[in-house]
């Protein structure tokens, strides 16, 4: 394998909470290699949407560092997209010119860029409803175009902060299958945050589990269930079980 | 569709009874004798009085000066009181710096400015305008920084996640963010703009101007005649508040407040 994507080594991070202090997360070490898709799943507390704001280089680790493809994530890249956990859709524009944000400093053409967004708004079945206002769109329907804005701009890395979380079971369900889908076709390598860990069983490469306070790695599965994958297969629901023993649920 | 239609006119006519019931019982209590007509004007005698405007070229040289005057300083009002307002709502510091001034101003009422103002710029249009300006830019100032301030944070999250350039982030997030509050501001600055306008005609008495015509009625006890003019007044300070709603309603559709 030659030099990861990301790379983080011995990233720390704490907040002051009402005046104290508070360790967010401790000593985190992990790499991710290009395409690869791999999940972080954990209680809440344990830190991971901090995570992902220090990978994007919202914010900066307190120690430690953070490298993308080499260099040091300092501030935020087009070489690493976010779909935050609300669509963040500006109720403003329609879709199209939401997911057409993305492209603002690519330097394209108009015309080239007319068609890119109408080539990812295909892309998560969107093709209609590039002429909508957010307000019109489902839940499920409006995280699409989250994604949509979060790939066209053709990121190395796309971090995922909880993206299904707010949605009913059967469209997160579907929205997963779809993402699987979209990471086989793009090959973009995926940071997913979750703590659906049926969630990260059916998408993820590999997954760190987090321990909270304060967020440290406590262990790192492999996946090896091939793709596509089915939620009712022995191994599915054998490696699901193991997490969930593993976090403390039953 | 001839339902919402029905619908609208019901109300419009509920609206409007009461008004027709007053100026009928108004009118026949003057027939009656039962008012004095010479201080009370009756509904038809105010009704002959438009004509008698109407067909009166200073009554035009007067609403005509009014209107642009009125014009004028809201404008100016307008503009200085949005771009300070943008400026204040994006700055956490100016407000620290400028807002408790800026809220003893508001404190202090409109109309005290006016000693101060007819001596720095006189009783003349240049004293006029200033002061319908000063109360068109307050409220537009206010308006427009709320409506900065509301803007969610997590839109400017997501400017800086995408690496928007400075333009691009108040033409696309802070400006369409804060519209809903510049509107407001714009919408209370023109009804402002209009009051102090016929106020600043009242208290600076010189030049033509509606309000004057008003005072010059008052002066021959021609109490229709002041009855015809504050009507007028009243239409032109409603068809703002009609065409500031339309806007708002037209320029904030990705609200869809309004169903189709």
């Amino acid at each position: 394998m030659t030099s990861p994507l990301l790379k983080l080594e011995a990233v720390t991070k704490g907040f002051l909470q009402s005046g104290r202090p508070v360790q967010a997360l401790r000593d985190i070490s992990i790499t991710v290699g290009e395409g690869e898709f791999v999940a972080f799943v954990g209680a809440s507390g344990c830190g991971k949407s901090t995570l992902l704001r220090l990978i994007a280089g919202l914010e900066a680790p307190d120690t430690g560092s953070v490298a993308l493809a080499g260099t040091p994530v300092t501030k935020p890249s087009l070489a690493c997209g976010m779909i935050f956990q609300d669509h963040r859709l500006l109720p403003w524009l329609t879709v199209a010119q939401n997911v057409d944000l993305a492209m603002e400093t690519s330097g394209l053409s108009k015309t080239e860029r007319r068609e890119r967004v109408r080539e990812h708004l295909e892309l998560v079945g969107l093709g209609k409803f590039a002429g909508a206002f957010p307000r019109q769109l489902s839940g499920g329907m409006a995280q699409r175009a989250a994604i949509a804005r979060g790939l066209i701009p053709r990121p190395r890395l796309l971090l995922l902060d909880e993206p299904f979380s707010a949605l009913d079971a059967l469209t997160r369900t579907r929205l997963q299958n779809e993402l699987q889908r979209i990471w086989a076709h793009e090959k973009t390598a995926m940071v997913l945050v979750t703590h659906d860990i049926e969630e990260a069983v059916f998408l993820a490469d590999r997954i760190v589990v987090l321990a909270p306070h304060p967020g440290r790695i406590s262990a790192i599965h492999g996946v090896t269930l091939p793709r596509p994958r089915h939620r009712d297969d022995a191994g599915f629901v054998a490696l699901r079980s193991a997490l969930l023993h593993g976090l403390g649920g039953d | 569709m001839s339902t919402r239609l029905r619908n609208a006119a019901k109300t419009a006519a509920l609206g409007v009874a009461p008004l027709i019931v007053l100026a009928l019982a108004w009118q026949g209590a003057a027939n009656a004798g039962l008012i004095d007509s010479l201080q009370w004007a009756s509904p038809w005698l105010v009704l002959l009085a438009f004509g008698m405007q109407f067909s009166d070229p200073q009554f035009w040289t007067d609403l005509a000066a009014s209107l642009v005057r009125g014009a004028a300083g809201t404008a100016i009002g307008i503009l200085i009181g949005t771009l300070g307002g943008l400026l204040l709502g994006a700055s956490a510091m100016a407000r620290e710096l400028v807002l408790p001034t800026l809220d003893t101003a508001k404190a202090i009422p409109i109309f005290t400015w006016v000693p101060l103002l007819s001596i720095w710029a006189g009783s003349g249009e240049g004293g006029k305008v200033t002061f319908i300006a000063i109360a068109a830019a307050l409220p537009a100032l206010f308006s427009s920084a709320e409506g900065v301030i509301s803007v969610p944070g997590t839109y400017l999250e997501l400017t800086r996640q995408l690496c928007l350039p400075r333009l691009t982030v108040w033409r696309r997030a802070i400006f369409p963010g804060a519209l809903p509050g510049v509107l407001r501001g714009v919408h209370l600055a023109l009804l402002y703009g209009w009051l102090a306008t016929i106020g600043a005609e009242y208290f600076f008495q010189s030049g033509a101007g509606i309000g004057g015509n008003i005072m010059g009625a008052r002066e021959l006890y021609a109490l229709d005649l002041v009855g015809a003019d504050m009507l007028v007044i009243g239409a032109i300070g409603m068809a703002l508040d009609a065409a500031s709603r339309a806007l708002e309603t037209y320029l904030l559709r990705w609200q869809g407040k309004t169903r189709q």
